[in-house]
């Protein structure tokens, strides 16, 4: 299953929870296959049915373009990150 | 997503084709901002604000609408409030258009020095300021919070009353101010500073910055009689400027036309409107095209400088020289708008060294000066300035040599960074195996006072949409035009890559850069991407065009087109490859084979290739003056492919310039009331080239196989290391460690007397 990397000042509402392994074909299902462990982990990821204001999700490495509709192999890594922006 | 196969060899990148834009630009001929008049043009001027904080109380214009020569005046409230006021911008992050909009144009108070007020429009530009200074607005004086500690104290003046401020990703409430709170971790910090043999903990201080570009903000705009916006600047996006002018004036973006001139820099600055809805409003009241200039006192006042920080950071290592714990508390100024390059900034603060346990914070921190843009790596020249001298500290320390305690900590492809996943390709040993063989590295330093510093630095990058037209012409030329404008010669880098991969020369390409009516949708020339980005769309392009011309060629020999062979600009029949069309030949044919061929490509390409580098500079400081002079600058990068390297050259030695700039003399200077005070580029002091010496570049390339041809961006990072590089120098040379940029003169001179006595 892919496997959800908790960000550091969300593990409070896992337990401390590092790592949890989702069900999923994209980051949007895989999401709220992580509500229905942490009921309010999706409210601070998305929000007005997008991403977050400053979140960007990595999958397997790259930070991708398609956002919560960004397709999920059985082994993928997620991971949110701030949006990081350049000049 | 699949990565690329580069090629092993490569005919036309890597070479060094003169660019098409050179002559014109060196003669005087290239049509920048200023450049541009249209019949009937007014001329507008900007009152803005002499305080840092006031509520506007009232604005009486009749005096400026009466003056003979004035046709329009305009404040807030002849702009509308916006309805829709976040936006997406990928990987930048969500803007705030109605702070977009506000730092335009007041519209209840004034958040800096600076801020604009009202605009005119008149006969000419001194008949606009003047009228301009005949508007009175009463203001209701607000207490200044200038920097980021005062602002984030309990007792801070409150800049914006509806601030909610934000933890990334935190479930918190308002707990600061003024602040915005980001935090990151790896691994466990306690137990590894347990770990950690030595520990040292410092503190540091930067200062607000100018990106310094020599041409000013200037727009003209023409509302015209259908309803039609039209455009002309100086920008790093037409898009952008045409989106945000769209949402700040609730327009349609088809309504609007944004035409980009050739831009005199910009380096993250010139990514946002300022005055461009100003002119536009102005040109709907008067009816006439209004241009506007900005002088270098409005631009240094009131655009978007980079932000002062003050950071604290805390590193652990064992004896050995293994780096086991790092934390790092960054709070970066805002401006009077939340949004700075905190995520950035602290996010590369530790990224090149394999740390197993990390703890950030960094805090977005609203204060009573212009709000902050990006500036070539933003964010990440304070945090590599503090964590690199640290690092020199602790090679002292252990008595190493810097490049192997570098060598021992590097970030290596697959090591997972602090923002979790695993680095992709990235030569960071190779850069640093590079410095230590260079001739510049084993040379003796010579003579008394003076000194080697080291610094290694690194930078994300970005992909983000981009898009290119290819059209073949029947002589066989090819027309390119780009959504990215040519800030450094990417006109030809990107001609190169088409040429590339056509098959033909690059002289056989004559590149453009479209306005937002006539190319695709492109995202600013930023975060070092239009090589690589919009490269990859030349190469889709040309992928396109070169199936299309294959079709054509098996339409005349009467085959598949799968029996077409395409070799390196020539089209051959596999059964019988004595018949070959040249790519000149074949584009001669298309009109009587169905017509031209063009071709289209929008990407947005996620395989951004890390920049990473390393900056290595001898020095001699006065001891008398305190005044220091660099002897010798080497820069080591990896660029993944060089497309063109004398303009790789030309982004390492300018970004290194910028940078010994902000390490040595760079800086904003307020006084107490929140008034800039050096507004003119003889007080705001920048390089010139009598205090730089030839700056070496040294080109690694560790291929990015998120690139056809391997490229990595190689704009931003040069900036990241210099003031560390610079302030280890000075420690080796006097035995003093600057925690403070700029460090001046007078700084050091203070520091040696300290010590001295």
């Amino acid at each position: 299953m892919p496997i959800v990397w908790i960000p550091h000042s969300m593990r409070e509402l896992t337990d401390g929870t590092e790592k949890v392994a989702v069900d999923g074909a994209n980051v949007r299902e895989a999401i709220r296959a992580l509500e229905s462990l942490y009921p309010n982990l999706a409210g601070l990821l998305i929000q007005n049915d997008q991403l977050g204001k400053g979140i960007a999700v990595a999958v397997d490495s790259r930070i991708v373009r398609r956002g919560l509709y960004e397709p999920l192999r059985s082994d993928s890594e997620i991971h949110f990150i701030p949006a990081l922006g350049a000049g | 997503m699949n990565d690329y196969v580069i090629p092993e060899k490569l005919r036309v990148v890597g070479t060094t084709p003169i660019r098409p834009d050179g002559h014109d630009k060196v003669t005087g001929r290239a049509k920048f901002g200023d450049d541009f008049h249209l019949p009937g043009m007014l001329h507008g001027k900007v009152l803005r604000s002499p305080h840092a904080h006031a509520r506007i109380k009232s604005i009486d214009t009749s005096h400026a609408e009466a003056f003979p020569g004035v046709h329009a005046v305009v404040t807030a409230a002849d702009f509308p409030k916006i309805s829709s006021n976040v936006i997406d911008a990928g990987e930048a992050g969500q803007i705030d258009m109605q702070d977009v909009a506000d730092n335009c144009i007041a519209r209840a108070k004034v958040f800096y020095d600076g801020h604009a007020v009202a605009a005119v429009a008149a006969d000419n530009a001194h008949i606009a300021e003047e009228a301009a200074n005949l508007i009175q607005v009463d203001y209701e004086l607000l207490d200044p919070v200038m920097d980021v500690r005062s602002a984030m104290a309990d007792n801070a003046p409150v800049l914006h009353d509806d601030f909610l401020p934000g933890a990334f990703l935190a479930p918190t409430e308002k707990a600061l101010p003024n602040a915005s709170k980001l935090e990151l971790s790896m691994g466990d910090i306690t137990n590894g500073f347990d770990e950690a043999d030595i520990v040292i903990e410092r503190e540091f201080t930067t200062e607000t910055v100018h990106q310094g570009y020599i041409e000013t903000h200037i727009v003209t705009a023409q509302w015209g009689a259908n309803g039609m916006v039209t455009v002309w600047t100086t920008t790093q996006g037409q898009f952008a400027i045409r989106d945000q002018l769209a949402l700040v004036l609730e327009l349609p973006m088809s309504a609007i036309i944004v035409i980009p001139l050739e831009i005199g820099g910009g380096f993250g600055g010139k990514d946002s409107i300022y005055i461009d809805p100003l002119a536009v409003v102005l040109s709907k009241q008067s009816g006439r095209p209004v241009k506007m200039v900005m002088n270098r006192a409005e631009t240094l006042r009131a655009t978007g400088p980079s932000s002062g920080t003050y950071i604290k950071a805390r590193l652990g290592v064992k004896t050995d020289g293994t780096l086991v714990a790092a934390e790092f508390h960054g709070a970066y100024e805002a401006g009077a708008y939340s949004g700075g390059p905190v995520a950035p900034g602290v996010s590369t603060a530790l990224t090149r060294y394999n740390i197993p346990n990390i703890k950030i914070e960094g805090y977005d921190v609203l204060v009573n000066k212009p709000k902050v843009k990006p500036y070539r790596a933003p964010g990440a020249t304070p945090s590599n300035f503090a964590v690199e001298t640290m690092m020199d500290e602790l090679c002292r320390e252990l008595k190493l040599d810097p490049v192997e305690f570098r060598l021992r900590n590097a970030l290596t492809t697959g090591d997972r960074l602090v923002l979790g996943f695993p680095c992709p390709e990235i030569g960071g040993v190779e850069i640093l195996k590079a410095v230590q063989k260079h001739a510049h590295y084993q040379s003796d330093i010579g003579g008394p006072h003076r000194g080697r510093g080291l610094a290694y630095g690194f930078w994300f990058g970005a992909g983000l949409p981009s898009s290119a037209d290819l059209m073949v012409n029947s002589d066989g030329t090819v027309q390119l035009c780009s959504g990215s404008p040519d800030m450094s010669g990417t006109r030809i880098t990107l001609a190169m890559q088409a040429a590339e991969a056509l098959g033909i020369e690059p002289g056989d390409i004559f590149p453009s850069v479209g306005d937002t009516a006539s190319v695709g949708y492109s995202f600013q020339t930023v975060a070092s991407r239009t090589t690589f980005a919009t490269g990859i769309a030349v190469y889709q392009a040309a992928q396109d065009i070169l199936a299309q011309m294959a079709e054509r060629a098996a339409l005349i020999w009467q085959i598949a087109t799968d029996n077409v062979l395409i070799d390196c600009g020539r089209f051959l029949n596999k059964a019988n490859i004595q018949q070959c069309f040249t790519f000149k030949e074949l584009a001669g044919k298309l009109d009587g084979t169905g017509g031209p061929i063009a071709a289209r490509a929008l990407a947005s390409p996620e395989g951004v290739g890390f920049q990473i580098t390393a900056h290595l500079v001898d020095l001699a400081v006065d001891p008398e003056t305190g005044k220091i002079d660099i002897l010798r600058y080497t820069a080591f990068q990896d660029a993944g492919k060089a497309v063109h390297p004398d303009f790789v050259e030309g982004q390492i030695q300018g970004g290194t310039v910028q940078g010994i700039g902000w390490a040595l003399n760079e800086e904003y200077f307020y006084d107490e009331a929140g008034h800039l005070k050096n507004t003119s580029l003889l007080d705001y002091r920048m390089p010139t080239i009598l205090d730089v010496p030839n700056i070496e570049a040294v080109i690694l390339e560790t291929p990015n196989p998120g690139h056809p041809y391997g490229v990595r961006g190689v704009g931003e990072v040069p900036i990241v290391p210099p003031a560390a590089a610079i302030a280890n120098a000075l420690y080796d040379a006097a035995g003093i460690r600057m925690n403070t940029l700029p460090m001046t003169p007078a700084k050091i001179l203070d520091k040696l007397n300290s010590v001295t006595h």
